[in-house]
């Protein structure tokens, strides 16, 4: 059929459709697709926000010099690079921590110096703020979200605290959107390399430095450059950047993903019902096109043109949703992500974001199309079939099956051995499980359904009557209704369950971590919450000391080191540390041996994933690639301390000799005898005197801070259960809306009878909670099995410590919280078909 | 008159749980190119049945059904698929699915496939017109009355110029006059334009307008053979040889 | 005994134009009596018949049975109405398909308050009456349509209702089965001296009748009968 006959048939029917189901498949298409736009906007801000970033400094460079620690490395080494074979242009960047306060606000950004060489990369940052010669300036440039959050205009002044130092900036200029895009988001502080060098005191060093190749000379350069390093620095790609990014945010990443796809799903699943819902319509066309002559591709084609208007406009109306969604109930969260990155909060649209949504939105209706399709053409001529009122004749859908008892069983057992022997495919046990469970959801349906019918012999009411009449015939329908609340329950349970296993494992972490001292002292920023931060401690230590509060001040060292793409975090008890490793979070090696060989030296400790990454057994030896690279031995194998990308416990002394410097990460100070914490935080303060650039915690405050941190990095999945309870509702009350739709004939017979309306609702309700209770239920308990599936997946995607419990708690609530809502939601549909007149029963 | 439709030897039982009805015993019978021919029947004696079988609708027990030479059973499946065969018309009483859809254009529909939609009205234009309902243009099915919708609907099967027309009981629910303008119609239409038809009634005085009459009982076709007595028909029913 | 009194109802179609459905009828059953309305599609005789089963309210006019008022009840008192004193066989039965034969039979009874195991006590006699024993127990879906259509007439029989409305009780069966459900009427408005008023389009069926309404265009005809 021609393109334009199939617009003009479209457009002919179109005022005359059967609108509420129309409507109401558009809105479901729309949501679900507003649910995927706006979950992967906001995961993808993130790595964007990252990209652009270095796109915006870099430009046409492919290689970077990168130093290993904060100190980076001495300008004087750039001319004899610039010399170097194949390399045609280099431009310095110093980077540091640094926190920026005005007034009483203060605000944890990145500083980002360089000089007018970096104009000559063509980085679109550079060009932004070409409006201002930086190469010169004695001043900051602010982002437009920094400058709002710190109420700064130009011209004001900031004050700078950086490396334990503290230097009044004026403001030269705030930058918005249209000089630095989404960068204007971003909490980075650019000025010239001058006056980052003096407010930070790294005099003549930088920590970057992006080189730019000859055309066609890359790899030369590169093998150059790796020559002049000496094994000092690291020579990487440009991309470099991303792709620890991309390795960092894996876990918020799966669970972001876990989002999406199940977003999809809602979409899916509603398209899926509002079309079924549809189907008796689609039937009527059918039939009337065939019985007009339409060969088969004719009546094919009209069909899924039908479905690809209704399918872009949903998706064109999902992705306006999701846009808003993004803006406010998904804004991009960096979370933990912050503290080694310096994330913005932009939002970033990708256009393959938006041709994913609009891919999505269209393939569910289309999928869902096909249905009406596929049945006619099973039955045996076009004018059968469109009196379907969902009832599978012959089809005895409730009674037991021992094949599918059997099956079921068999895939238990599956999920057991999994378990049992590689926990790391625990998603492939999750699988088999889920399956176990619909296989063996029919057979208890039908167990129930039985009952009831037993049961309400000695029944003098037509409610269970009916309710079980409708039961026994029970449609695909039906049983799906039960399959989804099974399924969401399942996923609940699992969900909430396994976070609450994994916060079981980081909270007591996070304590072990922060109580080895009283008060902590580290230089402020929210993004410092590792204290990965160093600065010179010689003076503010002496200061603290002389409080009479203060029992004594340790030195405590940790840095970020990028072991391959992996951002470890390297910590350094101090040297007087009774516990330098938290015992419980020893996985592999004797905790007391391992303790020992720490204080002695030339041992560290590895998490997991580190260790793994370097190929290392206990006891072997290794190159650990630090600023000077040192040779150490594996005394132990632990978890990851809550940080996904890995953790390295050195030796103070190690640390020092490889790390080059005696600068410190952070004051670790113990009270003296009877001074209360809280009180002995005041004390430092005052110590450090008014306006000091540090940051000063109780052990508990610290903790809290942890903690805080970690539950927001695994909110996502309790958006997941969520999104889950929502869209199971959603998805029954479509199914419950589907099947009794073309049941009103007999509905409308029943009242005929003289049943009421009111005995006619409570018998769908009592079906619908049948269908409900059973699912949920049976949910419930596999949940609990998958609850242990799923701690040990995420234990080894995330490399968290998790402590493995039995949430019954959790599932009694699951199995409460959905059925209410299903319930609350079904009631809709079934009051509304019991609305169906008496006079419909006759013959029309 | 060369033969346009053939049945031969067709045969089908319906099943319904136990019981095993046979509703078509051996049923053989050609329909020549421009001839009108009516069965008549009891309610229930299979009229549909058959009338399903010859459009190539449903699949005979067993036998042959032919349209102009070609078997209309050959391709089986996919025939089925498509629906109606190509030269066959359908004349479909119940009106378009969406209510307020006019006339010209619902009669236009089955145009849409192969022609551009403004040739497909003109055609739908004409096809009315023959139909004598050419007022009816920008009418809504609702409005109409029975026999009005009956010329729609004779309109519409004949809009793509099939070379045979069936009718399952068209004229059911008419009033005497309104009957004879529709039977009229069908044998105008046959005899104008090389146009079979073949039509299903419940009774005899029906049929006074074709030109044979074959009546379905028992599962078995026969042709009466008819003697004029007074005004009224007296038919013996006379067992045909099958071809 | 059946009173209908000058019953009026107007539809509005869609083109906006009235139809009087119903057009001023009155009529009488009584006990015993077996009536057909007689006449085409379109001419009101199932319009008559839901406004007999208060089912749609008419515009004037009011139904008494056995005196009381069948017009102007509340939507409660109607299905009371239904449910107790009125039984309705269509042309097409509605049955639970995952209920057996006798337990669709016995709705009527157990929605009336009767537990399930003395309903079905009380319908088998009436099952058996109709030939329909020994298919008691089963699904409702194997059951043929002249199967459905005794089952459809045992059930409105089940409780006894002094009241019997068919609508177009045949239209959907060959002749002799047709032939038989009306015998089964005839004998059963005997018997249980019933008001029996049936709906049809099909001279062979108004043939049963003691007495035959024709109905023409929402009126009664006079002349024919």
């Amino acid at each position: 059929m021609s393109l334009r006959n199939l617009l003009w048939f479209w457009w002919r029917r179109f005022p005359h459709r059967a609108k509420h189901e129309e409507l109401f498949a558009l809105v479901g298409i729309a949501v679900g697709v507003a649910l995927l736009f706006a979950a992967q906007v906001s995961n993808r801000s993130l790595g964007a926000s990252v990209a652009k970033l270095t796109d915006g400094l870099v430009g046409d460079a492919q290689l970077q010099l990168k130093a290993r620690d904060a100190r980076g490395f001495a300008e004087s080494m750039i001319p004899a690079i610039e010399r170097l074979d194949g390399i045609r242009a280099v431009a310095p960047v110093l980077e540091a921590h640094a926190n920026v306060v005005r007034d009483g606000r203060e605000r944890s950004v990145t500083l980002l110096a360089a000089d007018a060489r970096l104009a000559h990369l063509g980085g679109s940052l550079v060009r932004g703020a070409a409006a201002v010669r930086l190469d010169r300036l004695d001043a900051v440039v602010l982002p437009a979200d920094v400058g709002r959050t710190l109420t700064a205009a130009v011209g004001e002044t900031v004050a700078i605290q950086t490396r334990g130092r503290k230097v009044d900036a004026p403001v030269a200029a705030i930058l918005g959107a249209n000089h630095l895009g989404p960068l204007s988001a971003s909490p980075i502080v650019m000025t010239s390399l001058r006056f980052a060098q003096r407010a930070t005191g790294l005099n003549g060093r930088v920590t970057r430095l992006y080189v730019l190749a000859e055309a066609g000379q890359s790899e030369l350069a590169r093998s150059h450059l790796e020559r002049f390093a000496r094994g000092r620095l690291d020579v990487l790609p440009v991309a470099h950047d991303e792709r620890v990014f991309a390795q960092l945010s894996m876990p918020s990443d799966s669970s972001t993903s876990l989002f999406a796809g199940i977003s999809a799903l809602v979409g899916f699943l509603f398209a899926f019902n509002a079309m079924l819902m549809m189907a008796r319509e689609r039937r009527g066309l059918i039939a009337e096109m065939r019985m007009s002559g339409f060969r088969a591709s004719a009546v094919v084609q009209v069909i899924l043109f039908d479905a690809l208007v209704l399918g872009a406009g949903a998706s064109a109306l999902g992705i306006a949703i999701g846009n808003l969604l993004s803006k406010g109930v998904f804004e991009p969260d960096p979370g933990y992500l912050a503290i080694a990155f310096p994330i913005g909060t932009a939002r970033v649209i990708e256009p393959a974001t938006v041709a994913l949504a609009l891919g999505a939105g269209m393939l569910a209706a289309l999928a869902a199309a096909l249905v009406p399709l596929a049945a006619t053409y099973r039955s045996r001529g076009p004018m059968d079939a469109i009196d379907d009122d969902g009832l599978d004749p012959g089809r005895r859908m409730l009674a037991p099956r021992r094949r599918l008892l059997l099956t079921g069983l068999g895939c238990l057992l599956a999920t057991t051995a999994i378990l049992a022997f590689t926990p790391a495919a625990a998603l492939a046990g999750m699988a088999t499980l889920v399956a176990a469970m619909l296989l063996w959801l029919g057979p208890l349906l039908g167990f129930v359904v039985t009952a009831l019918h037993r049961f309400q012999r000695r029944l003098a009411s037509v409610v269970p009557t009916i309710a079980s009449g409708e039961l026994i015939a029970a449609s695909t329908r039906s049983m799906a209704i039960s399959a989804i609340a099974a399924i969401a329950v399942f996923g609940t349970t699992s969900i909430e369950g396994a976070r609450v296993d994994l916060q079981r494992g980081l909270d007591p972490n996070a304590r072990e971590l922060t109580e080895v001292t009283d008060v902590w002292v580290s230089p402020r920023g929210d993004a410092n919450l590792l204290a990965t931060s160093p600065f010179p401690a010689r003076l503010a230590t002496e200061r603290i000391r002389r409080s009479p509060a203060v029992m004594s001040v340790s030195v405590y060292r940790g840095a970020f080191l990028d072991i391959g793409d992996r951002r470890t975090w390297v910590i350094a008890p101090p040297r007087d540390a009774t516990t330098p490793v938290p015992q419980s979070q020893i996985v592999e090696g004797n905790p007391a041996d391992a303790t020992a060989r720490l204080r002695e030296g030339g041992w560290a400790v590895a998490s997991e994933a580190v260790a793994q990454q370097l190929g290392l057994t206990v006891g072997q030896r290794f190159r650990l690639d630090s600023p000077r690279p040192a040779t150490l031995r594996l005394a132990a194998i632990t978890t990851n301390f809550g940080w996904s990308p890995g953790v390295l416990v050195v030796n103070a002394d190690d640390y020092r000799t490889a790390w080059g410097d005696g600068d410190a990460s952070a004051l670790q100070v113990r009270l003296s005898e009877g001074t209360l914490p809280a009180a002995g935080a005041r004390a430092v303060e005052r110590a450090l005197g008014p306006g000091s650039p540090y940051a000063v915690q109780t052990a508990s405050e610290r903790e809290a801070g942890f903690r805080a941190t970690t539950r927001a990095g695994l909110s996502r999945l309790q958006q997941v259960a969520a999104l889950l309870v929502v869209a199971a509702a959603l998805a029954i009350a479509a199914g419950t809306a589907a099947t009794v739709w073309p049941r009103r004939a007999r509905l409308a017979d029943l009242k005929l009878v003289g049943i009421g309306a009111g005995s006619l609702w409570r018998a769908q309700l009592l079906e619908s909670s049948i269908l409900v209770i059973t699912g949920a239920a049976v949910g419930a308990a596999f949940g609990l099995y998958g609850q242990q599936l799923l701690d040990r997946a995420l234990n080894s995607v995330t490399g968290f410590p998790v402590v493995h419990t039995l949430g019954v708690t959790s599932a009694l609530a699951s199995l409460g919280i959905v059925t209410a809502v299903a319930l609350l939601v079904v009631a809709i549909p079934g009051w509304w078909a019991t609305r169906v007149p008496a006079s419909a029963a006759f013959d029309d | 008159m060369p033969a346009l439709l053939s049945l031969d030897g067709v045969c089908k039982t319906h099943r319904r749980g136990r019981h095993a009805n046979v509703v078509l015993d051996r049923v053989s019978f050609h329909v020549g190119v421009g001839e009108f021919a009516a069965i008549f029947g009891r309610r229930g004696a299979g009229k549909t049945t058959l009338l399903r079988i010859a459009a190539g609708l449903d699949a005979p027990d067993a036998g042959r059904v032919t349209l102009d030479g070609r078997d209309l059973l050959a391709t089986g499946r996919r025939r089925r698929l498509d629906g109606l065969p190509d030269g066959i018309g359908w004349l479909v009483r119940s009106g378009p699915l969406t209510r307020s859809m006019p006339m010209l254009d619902f009669v236009a529909m089955p145009l849409l496939e192969r022609v551009p939609h403004r040739e497909a009205r003109r055609r739908a234009g004409a096809a009315l017109e023959r139909a004598t309902a050419g007022a009816l243009v920008d009418a809504r099915w609702p409005e109409l009355s029975d026999a009005e919708r009956v010329l729609v609907a004779l309109a519409r099967a004949t809009v793509r110029r099939p070379a045979l027309l069936l009718a399952d009981d068209p004229t059911a629910g008419l009033g005497t006059r309104e009957r004879e303008i529709v039977l009229g119609l069908l044998r105008e239409a046959t005899d104008e334009n090389e146009m079979s038809a073949l039509i299903t009634v419940p009774a005899l005085p029906d049929v006074l307008r074709a030109h044979r009459v074959m009546s379905l009982s028992g599962g078995e076709l026969m042709e009466p053979t008819r003697q004029r007595t007074g005004d009224h028909l007296v038919v013996a029913a006379d067992r045909r040889e099958s071809v | 005994m059946l009173d209908v009194c000058d019953l009026v109802k107007r539809f509005h179609t869609p083109g906006g134009e009235t139809v009087r459905a119903v057009d001023g009828v009155s009529l009488t059953v009584r006990p015993g009596e077996l009536v057909a309305l007689y006449g085409p599609s379109g001419s009101g005789k199932t319009t008559l018949l839901k406004i007999v089963a208060a089912v749609i309210a008419p515009d004037r006019g009011h139904v008494l049975l056995d005196g009381r008022a069948i017009t102007g009840l509340s939507e409660r008192d109607a299905a009371s109405y239904r449910l107790h004193r009125l039984g309705l066989v269509l042309q097409s039965a509605h049955m639970m398909a995952g209920l057996s034969a006798i337990e669709n039979a016995a709705m009527k009874l157990i929605a009336a308050g009767i537990a399930r195991d003395e309903a079905r006590r009380r319908m088998m006699p009436v099952l058996e009456r109709l030939g329909l024993d020994a298919r008691a127990d089963h699904r409702a879906s194997s059951l043929s349509m002249g199967e459905l259509q005794r089952l459809s007439l045992a059930k409105a029989l089940s409780n006894d209702p002094p009241l019997l409305l068919a609508d177009e009780p045949t239209g959907s069966l060959d002749t002799v089965r047709g032939r038989r459900v009306l015998r089964l009427l005839r004998e059963r408005t005997r018997e249980r001296a019933t008001a029996t008023v049936i709906a049809t389009h099909d001279p062979q069926a108004a043939r049963f009748a003691d007495t035959v309404y024709t109905l023409r265009d929402g009126r009664l005809d006079t002349a024919g009968g």
